[in-house]
């Protein structure tokens, strides 16, 4: 994993009228996929290149600039890994020391971002006196936020001198926090901090003529100087946003508030670097830090290898079909016909549920094109490719049939024995059940080896997590298909074996389950909420359940309970509520406050009392550790970064607590439950 | 019909690289190389809209690689043209970029097109000269040309055969003076006004090049005695009293006389005639000769109404011959004011837009010059002459 060093290599040149110039170029030496980072090599490599520059006696102006299509990454996350406060202290020293070097030097001096520039990269680009960036530079962020670290080589005290504490918090705490946005350059410029946008096509020469300009004064760049206007304000809502993003679960947020209020308050800056180093040296080696980095590796890195894929050739896809066109069906009707874009027959039983279908996959073509993201005679072409029908003979020819009807295993059987009268040998039959056995719905067909399950989350187009579910005779090329079928979908593939709720939904109702025992001994539907929520999870249970549905809730809470009797149960309270007409559970327009039909039905267990917070929070922590416990006994995964790539990807479970697996290892549950930790700590027998 | 007048409005190069692994240009490609001076061309006439830009014209010997795909056109989508913006690609070898002149300008002078980009690169270290070409065995078993034909220093060789009173010495001798004119002009900052640097990608990460690389200021005729004779044992030609193996791209604009007027473009010469010309392959370096002739004759001009003569130096044996056929002094200053391609280099197609912007330079410096002419020799038995006038 470690990459190749990042070297700054320096060649001169001789202007007539700027005289001797010098261009600084990082490059680590491989392909331009890999932007160069900041390892301590590299820092060495920049501290030799300003000796170098500083020994200059003729020297009028330098211009820092990345290898071809990147500037540069940032320090190397990698060793971040373990590492400990003073090794901690030593990386963030080491990196002031040389980018205060580069703001010392006595010329002018040009950052040309003509690429990739995150954290790090744009950092030490603040560090210099002016920056141009090119055109097609993206993607330009502080991701350190996320990573529940915050920007230790000057970021937080220069980005608030240069542009002000508003844009300081937007770019260091707000997008890092709305799940890592990142900024493409015209928002670079936008924001102030690049001077100029130029064209790709003329970056690099377009830049040297611009430090040559600055050089002999032929150009001046003026910047206003940042208002400090509102920056109370801007704290709170800043403070207010970390907390409804994290609920307090990570320190990170907070320390780069803080540390961008100091410099924002005219904090000295010489201090205010010594405050970021301290400030990094406790972040690091912190769970949150080092959880972040392993979450990031699993859905960065280890899931796009699709781990657990058989090695033999997919099969392609020139005709797909999907059965039962309604809510799941014609999402996934749309998402097929925009990725793949071949030849797609939707099939129901009733005419407008297929009206409805048309309707949302025009819908969904109509607004790509409105966006600019598709041309408009292009998106007559992909509605002409689909077929409507009541019947099954249109399937003929296609190469996946995925079934999304409603959850009763009888009529999926039904469903595939009649798909299995009109489709070729070969062709790959996928259920998107989200609970069912896929082994069962195979049983009694003429080929069971051809059925996988492909679990896709609702909202199909935003969630990117994918459960392939490999039944007892499903053959290799079935899910290699399936694997290869989600990457041209742009989904995130999991291999799960054939159980009871696959991988998320055991455990998100093993959680929903437990905490249903709280609310039933009378706990408030807000203490509970707020107990999850305190270790980060995006929402609580029972906010939750107003998204997923009481209908659904209940079928799936009774689907769990007939398979695993022992420890799931169907909630009767949940039953009642889905016979109410009510939304969900809470009346958001009074705040959060529950609906009083659902206070009213609700049935608090006799004799029994509420249960604290704490209480709320180790059981259900404890619940869900011994579902995952389970599920990789059981082998559903085969490793248990699969369950966290799981979590993070379909429950948006938070990076720093590296889903859940890690966070029950780095919390010693595990230990202390299984006496062993969940992460690593056995060979399951595959390894991604 | 009356022809309009086609005028040369201005004209960029980018510093000559030597064809080597550690050449200028090693790391870059010939397209970005052409894209570079184009984007400098329409940067210097910010009164341009590039949706005026009627063609693109674009000539390279090998037409492979980074100089294929139809080089004008995908040069002008790559520089970000209108895709309203067509262009096309040009061979003629060395007179590539002459003859991208001269089409642009016969476009306008029809009135088919208004305003054109026309230029010439080659990238001599990515496209070795007689890349991926199979040669017709017709040429050798019918004898359509000698087996010489095809090596230029050997064509070079039989010209000092035919022309016997132009020695190796006096090869030397105008090698000398070429190295000596371009020296000088560099100094005196005359490729300043045409050449654009450009950044390039190097071992040593990113590096602005600015001058030309070729160039061997303070060469002696002492130097050039001790070369060796590459193309004949005994022979005369030799590395230093030839032009190069090089990199180089370089782009003029064109424009309709009145067109120019009217959008403010400045015109500095009018196209007045030009001439091509056959001659026998073994001896392509005869071809300026009789193409000048051909192309005086047409005018009813003398060479002495001729002020300046940019002349490609593809060899000095072919320079002198010139020379000695008009009566003119080795170090006439009429032949080449800034020197030539032995010191400056000969990127093939490229070097036609060189001698073009030099030609306006020398016009407008000289006070009371009026009329002048680019001209090359070109393999397989080619001359090429193009004859302007100062505005």
């Amino acid at each position: 994993m470690t990459d190749a060093v990042t070297q700054f290599k320096v060649t001169y040149h001789q202007r007539s009228r700027a005289g001797q110039l010098a261009v600084v170029t990082m490059d680590n030496g491989a392909g331009h996929r890999k932007p160069s980072v900041f390892s301590q090599a590299a820092l060495e490599s920049l501290s030799a290149a300003l000796d170098e520059l500083e020994a200059q006696p003729d020297l009028k102006g330098v211009m820092l600039t990345g290898k071809p299509f990147s500037f540069a990454a940032g320090a190397d996350l990698h060793e971040f890994v373990g590492l400990d406060a003073r090794s901690g202290e030593q990386a963030a020293r080491a990196g002031h020391e040389a980018f205060a070097r580069i703001a010392a030097l006595p010329v002018p001096t040009l950052a040309a971002i003509n690429g990739v520039a995150m954290g790090g990269g744009l950092e030490i680009a603040l560090h210099c006196d002016y920056r141009t960036i090119s055109s097609i530079a993206a993607p330009v962020a502080f991701p350190e936020v996320f990573l529940s670290i915050l920007p230790a080589w000057g970021g937080t005290q220069l980005v608030p001198r240069l542009v002000g504490h508003e844009q300081a918090l937007a770019v260091i705490v707000g997008k890092p926090l709305e799940n890592n946005r990142t900024m493409k350059a015209p928002e670079v410029v936008d924001r102030g901090l690049a001077d100029r946008l130029i064209p790709a096509v003329d970056f690099n020469d377009a830049s040297i003529e611009l430090l040559e300009r600055l050089v002999t004064g032929e150009e001046v760049i003026d910047r206003p100087t940042p208002s400090a206007d509102g920056l109370d304000e801007a704290l709170a809502n800043a403070r207010q946003t970390a907390d409804q993003r994290t609920h307090g679960a990570t320190p990170a947020p907070y320390r780069a508030i803080d540390l961008v209020e100091f410099a924002a308050r005219g904090g000295d800056l010489a201090e205010g670097r010594e405050r970021e180093i301290a400030a990094l040296a406790e972040l690091v080696p912190a769970r949150h830090a080092q959880a972040s980095v392993y979450s990031f590796d699993l859905t960065q890195s280890r899931v796009k290898r699709q781990p657990g894929k058989p090695d033999v050739p997919a099969r392609p896809m020139r005709k797909v079909a999907v059965v039962g066109a309604g809510l799941m069906g014609s999402q996934l009707g749309a998402l097929l016909l925009e990725r793949l874009e071949v030849p797609l027959v939707m099939k129901d039983v009733d005419a407008s549920v297929l009206e409805q279908a048309r309707t949302h996959i025009e819908g969904h073509l109509d607004k790509r094109v409105q966006r600019g993201r598709l041309p408009e005679p292009k998106a007559g072409f992909l509605k002409s490719l689909v077929e409507y029908t009541l019947d099954y003979e249109p399937l003929g020819g296609a190469d996946l049939v995925l079934e999304a009807v409603v959850e009763v295993a009888d009529l999926k059987r039904k469903i595939f024995a009649e798909v299995e009268q009109v489709v070729d040998e070969g062709a790959i039959l996928a259920t998107n059940t989200s609970s069912l056995s896929v082994s069962d719905m195979a049983a009694g067909l003429a080929h069971p080896e051809r059925v996988v399950g492909m679990h896709f989350f609702n909202p199909v187009a935003v969630m990117p997590l994918l459960e392939i579910i490999r039944a007892e005779q499903t053959n290799d090329v079935t899910t290699a298909t399936a694997f290869e079928v989600g990457k041209q979908l742009r989904k995130s593939a999991v291999l799960c074996g054939d159980s009871t709720g696959f991988v998320f939904n055991r455990i998100l109702f093993r959680w929903m389950d437990e905490c249903g025992k709280a609310a039933s001994d009378g706990t408030p539907f807000t203490v509970i909420d707020d107990a999850e929520k305190s270790r980060g999870l995006p929402m609580g249970p029972y906010e939750l359940l107003g998204l997923i549905g009481f209908g659904v809730a209940a079928h799936v809470a009774r689907v769990m309970a007939d398979a695993f009797p022992d420890r799931f149960a169907v909630d009767a309270n949940i039953e009642r509520l889905a016979e109410l007409d009510v939304p969900a559970v809470y009346d958001w327009s009074q705040g959060r406050v529950p609906y009083p039909e659902i206070v009213e039905a609700w049935q608090i267990r006799e004799g029994a009392q509420p249960w604290e917070p704490e209480e709320v929070s180790r059981r259900s922590v404890e619940a869900v550790a011994d579902e995952v416990k389970r599920i990789l006994d059981e082998g559903v995964v085969a490793d248990a970064r699969d369950i966290d790539t799981c979590m993070l990807l379909g429950g948006g479970w938070p990076f720093f607590n590296g889903g859940i697996c890690m966070y029950l290892d780095q919390t010693g549950v595990s230990e202390r439950l299984f006496g062993e930790r969940l992460v690593g700590a056995s060979d399951r027998g595959l390894d991604g | 019909m009356q022809l309009r007048d086609t005028v040369y409005v201005d004209g960029v190069r980018l510093p000559i690289g030597r064809a080597r692994d550690d050449g200028y240009y090693a790391h870059t490609r010939a397209d970005d190389m052409a894209v570079r001076t184009i984007r400098a061309l329409l940067a210097r006439q910010p009164g341009l809209d590039p949706a005026r830009i009627d063609d693109n014209v674009w000539a390279a010997t090998a037409q492979v690689g980074d100089q294929g795909l139809t080089m004008g056109r995908s040069t002008a989508v790559l520089a970000g043209l209108p895709k309203s913006v067509p262009g096309y690609a040009v061979d003629r070898m060395c007179a590539g970029a002459l003859t991208s002149i001269t089409n642009a300008a016969n476009a306008i002078r029809v009135g088919a097109q208004q305003v054109v980009i026309a230029g010439g690169v080659e990238h001599m270290g990515h496209h070795p000269m007689g890349e991926d070409i199979e040669p017709n065995p017709r040429f050798v078993a019918e004898s359509l040309v000698d087996p010489s034909a095809l090596v230029m220093g050997t064509t070079a060789e039989n010209l000092h055969d035919e022309w016997p009173t132009v020695t190796r010495e006096r090869c030397d001798e105008y090698a000398v003076i070429s190295q000596e004119r371009v020296a000088k002009a560099q100094t005196e900052g005359v490729f300043e006004g045409h050449v654009v640097p450009m950044t390039v990608w190097s071992e040593d990460g990113w590096r602005v090049v600015t001058d030309d690389e070729h160039p061997r200021p303070g060469t002696t005729l002492e130097d050039l005695a001790k070369l060796q004779t590459p193309f004949r044992a005994g022979g005369r030609v030799t590395a230093g009293n030839a032009a190069g193996l090089n990199d180089g791209a370089g782009a003029v604009l064109l424009a309709d006389a009145s067109v120019a007027a009217e959008l403010g473009l400045p015109a500095r010469m009018r196209l007045v005639d030009y001439a091509f010309v056959g001659v026998e392959p073994e001896t392509m370096g005869r071809g300026p000769i009789p193409a000048t002739e051909r192309l005086l004759d047409r005018n009813s001009m003398t060479l002495d109404e001729i002020d300046v003569v940019e002349m490609n130096e593809a060899f000095a044996v072919q320079c002198v011959g010139f020379l000695d056929h008009f009566g003119l002094p080795l170090d006439t200053d009429k032949v080449n004011p800034y020197g030539g391609a032995i010191a400056l280099g000969h990127p093939l197609a490229m070097s036609g837009a060189r001698l073009t912007q030099q030609l306006a330079h020398a016009l407008h410096a000289r006070p009371d010059a009026r009329y002048g002419m680019t001209t090359l020799c070109v393999g397989l038995g080619m001359g090429a002459a193009v004859l302007w006038e100062k505005l």
